[in-house]
C-alpha cells in the first residue's frame, strides 16, 4: 500500500478535470500557445479569431523563427494589430514600404534626404520595440534616416542585420543587444571603434562590417581588429571597407581559437589589398605567414579573396607597356602542399585586356609522397591551378630583362617563367 | 543518490485512484515528480515517493506513464520550428512516438495536452501540440470553430476581424 499520509497531492490550481473527458476542448490560453507556437505568425494571426481563448493563447505564443517581411502597408498594419495581438515575434524583417509612405525620421536626420523623401504618409519604425522576444532583427533598405536608438535594446536578440545608407548608428549601442551572436552590416551610417564589440565578447560568432562611404569620403568605423583576438566563439570576422588597423602578424596560434572565415581590410598590414612598399617585404611577409599557419594549422584561413599587392609608390615598381605586372601575391593549397604565386591583376575597372596572369607557384611545403593518399588528391588540385599559371609575356620578360632584375627561362611551353622573388633591390 | 541513477521505482496516482509504477529514472522527466520528491538542483534525492496526480484521470496517466518509461529508453528528437513538413509523421520520424499517438481521440488527445503542461512534461507537451498543430495546418478559422464546436464570431466581430487582418486576407 502507499504510505497516503505522506503522499505528495497534485490537483491543479483550477478544477475542470472532470470536464476534460467532454469532446469540447477545454484546453487552457497557455496549453493553445503551446499548440500555435509550432504554426507560422499568418496562420497563427488567422487562428486568433477563433474565440477568446486563442486570443489570448496568441498573446502568449512564442512564434517559431520565421521571416515576417514589412514591405507593404498591409504588413505594416498586420505589425501594428500584433504589438498587442502576438507581440512574441521572434523574427521580423523591416523593408522599404512603397511609394507614398516612409517610416519616420530619427534624430539627426540628414537634411537633404527629409526634403527628397517628404511623403504624406508616415509610419512609426518604433513600435519595433515592443517586440521583445526579437532574436532576429533585419533592417533592410527600409528608407529610414537617423538615429533610432530604440532599435538597439532587445535582450534575446541573436541576429542583427543592417544594410541601410541613412540610418545613423555607433557601435557602442550594440550594448543593448547583450545575447546578440551575429552582426552583419552593410551600412553608410555606421560609425564607432570595433573594440565596442568587446561588450559581446562572450556571445558573438558572425561578424561582417561592410561600410559604405560618407560623404566626406571616410571610413567610419575605425579601431585594431585585434581588439577582438581574444573573442572565445568568433567563427566569421569579415572588415572588409572599414579605416579597421592592425598587423596580421600579430595573431598567434591562441588568437581567435574558433576562427573559420577571416577578410581584413587593406590599412591592416597584411590585410587583403594591402600594399607593400618592397618585393622583399612580400615574400618575408609571405614566409612569416606560413610560419603563423603552421602554428594555427588552418590554411584555408588566408586563402581566396586574400590577395597583396606591391604600390605603385615602391622604387621596385616599374611600368611598361605590359599592364599586368605580376606584383600582387596569394596563397595557393594543392591537396595538403601550400605555396604561393605571384600574378598580375586585369584592369577591374576597364576589363580591358587579358585576364588575370600567374607565374609558377613557389612551394613552400614538401610534394606528397607518391604512396600517400593525399597524392591523387594533390595531383588533381595541382591541375586546376596550373590551369591559370605560365605568365610570360614577352613584352614584360623583354622589358625586366632589360632592367636586369630578373632571371628566367623559357619553360616547357616555350614561355618565360619569372620568379619576382629574385627582384631584391 | 544522484536521481538519474535511481534504480527505485515509484508509483503514480490518477484522480480515479489507480497507480501506475515506474522506476523514478524515467518518472523524473515530470517536473511535477521532482519537486515532489524535493529533488535539488544538482539531482540528489533521498528516497523517491509515489505521487499522486489528482488532475490527470486513469486512462490519460496510462498513456502518460508509457511516454515516461519508452522516452528513458529512446529520448525524443528536439521537434524543430519552423516545421519541415505540414504532417505530424514528417516531423517525427521515430516510429514509436508515431505510433504512440495513433487512433487517439480528440478528448484524449487534449488531457495528454492538459496532462503534460500540469505535470510539466516539455516533450511530451510538445509532442502532443505537434499533432493538434497538424491537425489545424492549413485550416480556416471558421473550419476550426465547426472542429472545436465553438459558437461564431457575431457580424461586428467578423468585422473587426477582418479589418484588423487585411494581410492574411490579402492571399
Amino acid at each position: 500500500m502507499m504510505p497516503h499520509s505522506k503522499k505528495p497531492r497534485l490537483t491543479g490550481s483550477n478544477d475542470d478535470a472532470e470536464a476534460s473527458s467532454d469532446a469540447r476542448p477545454f484546453l487552457s490560453a497557455d496549453e493553445f500557445a503551446c499548440i500555435l507556437g509550432f504554426l507560422p505568425p499568418k496562420q497563427i494571426m488567422c487562428l486568433r479569431r477563433v474565440c477568446k481563448t486563442w486570443r489570448e493563447a496568441a498573446k502568449k505564443t512564442i512564434v517559431p523563427i520565421v521571416d515576417f517581411n514589412v514591405d507593404s502597408i498591409d504588413t505594416y498594419n498586420a505589425l501594428t494589430v500584433m504589438v498587442t495581438a502576438m507581440p512574441n515575434l521572434q523574427q521580423i524583417k523591416i523593408s522599404h514600404l512603397g511609394f507614398m509612405h516612409k517610416y519616420n525620421d530619427g534624430e539627426d536626420p540628414y537634411e537633404e534626404e527629409r526634403v527628397l523623401l517628404t511623403t504624406p504618409s508616415i509610419h512609426d519604425i518604433e513600435i519595433l520595440s515592443n517586440f521583445s522576444k526579437l532574436r532576429i532583427l533585419e533592417i533592410s533598405r527600409p528608407g529610414m534616416n537617423g538615429r533610432y536608438p530604440s532599435l538597439f535594446q532587445f535582450s534575446l536578440l541573436r541576429k542583427l542585420t543592417i544594410s541601410s545608407m541613412r540610418m545613423k548608428w555607433d557601435l557602442e549601442l550594440l550594448s543593448g543587444l547583450p545575447l546578440l551572436e551575429e552582426l552583419h552590416v552593410y551600412s553608410g551610417g555606421v560609425t564607432g571603434n570595433i573594440n565596442s564589440l568587446r561588450a559581446l565578447k562572450g556571445t558573438l560568432t558572425k561578424v561582417t562590417i561592410i561600410c559604405i562611404r560618407n560623404g566626406s569620403g571616410n571610413l567610419p568605423v575605425r579601431g585594431d581588429f585585434m581588439d577582438l583576438a581574444d573573442f572565445p566563439r568568433l567563427k566569421v570576422l569579415c572588415l572588409d571597407d572599414t579605416a579597421v588597423t592592425g598587423n596580421l602578424l600579430d595573431i598567434d596560434e591562441h588568437h581567435f581559437p574558433l576562427l573559420e572565415q577571416l577578410r581584413l581590410p587593406h590599412r591592416v598590414y597584411g590585410g587583403g589589398g594591402h600594399e607593400f612598399y618592397r618585393i622583399a617585404e612580400m615574400t618575408d611577409f609571405i614566409h612569416k605567414l606560413y610560419h603563423l599557419i603552421q602554428k594555427r594549422r588552418n590554411p584555408k584561413l588566408f586563402l581566396h579573396h586574400w590577395t597583396w599587392n606591391l604600390s605603385e609608390f615602391s622604387p621596385d615598381w616599374y611600368v611598361s607597356f605590359c599592364p599586368q605586372l605580376p606584383f600582387s601575391i596569394e596563397l595557393v593549397k594543392a591537396g595538403p602542399r601550400l605555396g604561393y604565386r605571384w600574378f598580375g591583376i586585369r584592369d577591374i575597372f576597364t576589363e580591358e585586356g587579358p585576364p588575370d596572369q600567374y607565374c609558377e607557384i613557389n612551394w613552400l611545403d614538401r610534394e606528397p609522397a607518391r604512396e600517400s593518399s593525399d597524392y591523387e588528391i594533390y595531383l588533381q588540385e595541382l591541375e586546376n591551378i596550373q590551369r591559370d599559371a605560365g605568365f610570360s609575356t614577352e613584352d614584360i620578360f623583354y622589358h625586366l630583362h632589360r632592367m636586369s632584375i630578373v632571371s628566367g627561362a623559357r619553360n616547357c611551353s616555350g614561355k618565360y617563367s619569372i620568379d619576382l622573388d629574385k627582384l631584391i633591390l | 543518490m544522484n536521481a538519474d541513477e535511481c534504480m527505485e521505482t515509484i508509483k503514480l496516482t490518477s484522480r480515479g485512484g489507480d497507480s501506475f509504477e515506474l522506476p523514478y529514472a524515467a518518472a523524473r522527466l515530470a517536473h511535477v515528480v521532482r519537486d515532489a520528491n524535493d529533488e535539488n538542483d544538482d539531482g540528489d534525492i533521498d528516497s523517491p515517493e509515489d505521487v499522486e496526480i489528482l488532475k490527470v484521470n486513469s486512462p490519460c496517466l496510462e498513456k502518460v506513464v508509457e511516454f515516461l518509461k519508452h522516452y528513458h529508453e529512446e529520448a525524443l528528437t528536439e521537434i524543430k520550428t519552423p516545421l519541415e513538413d505540414n504532417t505530424f509523421e514528417g516531423n517525427v520520424k521515430q516510429e514509436w512516438y508515431q505510433n504512440f499517438l495513433k487512433g487517439i481521440d480528440q478528448p484524449m488527445l487534449f488531457d495528454l495536452v492538459t496532462a503534460a503542461n500540469f505535470m510539466a512534461i516539455q516533450p511530451l507537451l510538445d509532442l502532443t501540440c505537434l499533432k493538434v498543430s497538424c491537425q489545424l495546418m492549413g485550416k480556416s478559422a471558421e473550419e476550426i470553430r465547426q472542429i472545436l464546436n465553438i459558437p461564431k464570431l457575431t457580424p461586428e466581430e467578423e468585422e473587426t476581424a477582418r479589418r484588423d487582418h487585411r494581410w492574411i486576407f490579402d492571399d
